[in-house]
């Protein structure tokens, strides 16, 4: 059978039946919410891990614990906030994990995204963040690119809202040196 | 600069996930896979005189809830000690090497960390995967297939334990193996494969704690229930409890106890015939699936699990070979 993909985002109340049916585990439930959260929550995570791979085994295991996770979704905050944090603590379980196991890639300093609009000047910059060590980088792509706060990163990365910042200077610093250091 | 540098941050383009990832959520799901993820529960706000006499409170329970916690788990062993039993399960015996602080709750039966040493009987048996939703609307979720079979594996007799199939959304099909040591059923291997979408673990001899933990699987459905209640003598006093990994937050794991236990017997129709079987209450967390286990083979004859509040998901035994 196949399921009925809605031509348009749908609308915040429908998206509240969605939630109750995807709670339930109704399968077309869950893949509206796909539809309409998916892509940026696998583009949170893959700039949190950097590589495509991961990211998309993210978004998988995220969807695929969704109805269970929902019961503690209370429905008061929006949403995709929701959904953003729970994408990454989901990723930076991953990333504790894949450290754990020494499964740092060699690919995933190099790696640069494929994707369309990508100038010698970006795949460098790109490049920098990816050679951040874990700790620098999560807070930079937390702050920088997605917008949370020092305090909202202090609570997801278990970390002092100080830390935070001093970390978020220690990056930028050091992606700013690689870029001039380039030949 | 710094803004100049935050803009083009911002404007890093990212690729697109692959167009199967849906198809493979849908796979995983129909399979009955579960990820237990890290949510956030808001605390509620207290003033600052609540907190302080919530925290005077808190403090004395916790005291006391130590001492009294801490003394009854004493009794888990450690990891290496399950390790060097029958580890055909491998997620609660990996549970089981974590100390006090780290378990929620405790079991409330005796740990099934042995199995009694019993030879698994080769075969293939087919399953029917259902979902009921309101006890009105049945639809299909494709068949299993489940399989024992010996084979040779780093060079010691070895057993393979596979459950294949295909469903309503994996048309593709997927491959969940487990591969344990013939002669102590030791997990060697746990591999699972959703369409194009490999994927395996091996378990060192003498796995380091702390890796894994974090490469346990929450899988207590399926090939290990059927592989379990073959090599465990069931009555109707039998009862066991396993832990299993629990994430409750990105650096914390910790476990969570799932009960078992004999609550009847039953004489059960499937398409496969009818067996006088034992029905088994297993618990985790609210939730509360059954399983029927025929009495003569243990062989598991119906898997049945709530899904939300409103529908089951089962599987029925259809044939054997």
């Amino acid at each position: 059978m196949s399921m009925t993909i809605p031509a348009v985002r749908p609308s915040i109340a429908r998206l509240a039946d969605f939630v109750g049916e995807a709670r339930a585990g109704n399968a077309q439930a869950l893949g509206i919410l796909y539809d309409t959260y998916g892509s940026q929550l696998f583009r949170l995570a893959y700039r949190l891990l950097g590589t495509r791979e991961d990211a998309e085994d993210v978004v998988h295991d995220v969807f695929v614990g969704l109805p269970d996770a929902l019961a503690h979704y209370e429905e008061r905050g929006r949403l995709d906030a929701w959904l953003r944090r729970v994408t990454v603590r989901t990723a930076l379980m991953r990333q504790r994990s894949r450290d754990r196991r020494r499964e740092i890639s060699l690919r995933s300093a190099a790696e640069v995204p494929t994707a369309a609009g990508l100038t010698p000047e970006r795949i460098e910059l790109q490049a920098a963040v990816n050679a951040l060590p874990v700790a620098l980088r999560s807070v930079l792509v937390l702050k920088e690119m997605e917008g949370y706060s020092h305090a909202e990163i202090a609570t997801l990365l278990g970390i002092s809202a100080v830390t935070s910042r001093v970390r978020l200077f220690r990056a930028m610093r050091s992606v700013r040196q690689r870029l001039e250091d380039r030949p | 600069m710094t803004t100049d540098l935050r803009t083009k941050l911002q404007e890093l383009p990212a690729p697109e996930a692959r167009a199967d990832l849906r198809e493979r959520i849908r796979a995983s799901r129909a399979a009955g896979e579960r990820v237990i993820l890290a949510t956030d529960r808001r605390a509620s706000r207290l003033t600052a005189p609540r907190a302080i006499a919530a925290a005077i409170v808190l403090t004395i329970l916790g005291w006391g809830a130590y001492s009294v916690f801490v003394g009854r788990n004493r009794g888990i062993p450690s990891g290496a000690a399950v390790f060097a039993g029958s580890v055909l399960w491998p997620t609660p015996a990996l549970s089981q090497e974590v100390g006090a602080s780290d378990t929620v709750g405790h079991a409330r039966y005796p740990l099934l960390d042995r199995v009694p040493s019993r030879a698994l009987q080769s075969g293939s048996w087919s399953y029917r995967a259902t979902m009921t939703t309101d006890g009105l609307v049945t639809s299909e979720q494709g068949v299993r297939t489940f399989s024992i079979a010996p084979t040779i594996a780093r060079g010691e007799p070895a057993v393979a334990i596979v459950t294949t199939g295909t469903g309503r959304y994996s048309p593709e099909g997927f491959t969940d193996s487990l591969l344990v040591s013939r002669d102590s059923l030791r997990l060697l291997r746990h591999s699972k494969r959703y369409g194009r979408h490999p994927g395996g673990v091996d378990f060192p001899a003498a796995p380091p704690r702390y890796l894994s933990w974090r490469d346990a699987d929450i899988n207590w459905v399926g090939s290990i229930y059927r592989a379990l209640f073959q090599l465990t003598p069931l009555n109707s006093s039998w009862r066991g409890s396993v832990y299993v990994p629990w994430i409750t937050y990105p650096n914390r794991v910790r476990a969570l106890a799932i009960d078992l236990r004999v609550t009847g017997s039953e004489r059960v129709t499937v398409p496969a015939g009818t067996y006088d079987s034992w029905v088994i209450s297993v618990r985790f967390r609210d939730d509360e699936a059954r399983v029927y286990v025929d009495k003569t083979s243990g062989l598991v004859v119906k898997l049945a699990m709530p899904m939300g509040e409103d529908a089951v998901w089962e599987q029925v035994l259809t044939g054997a070979s």
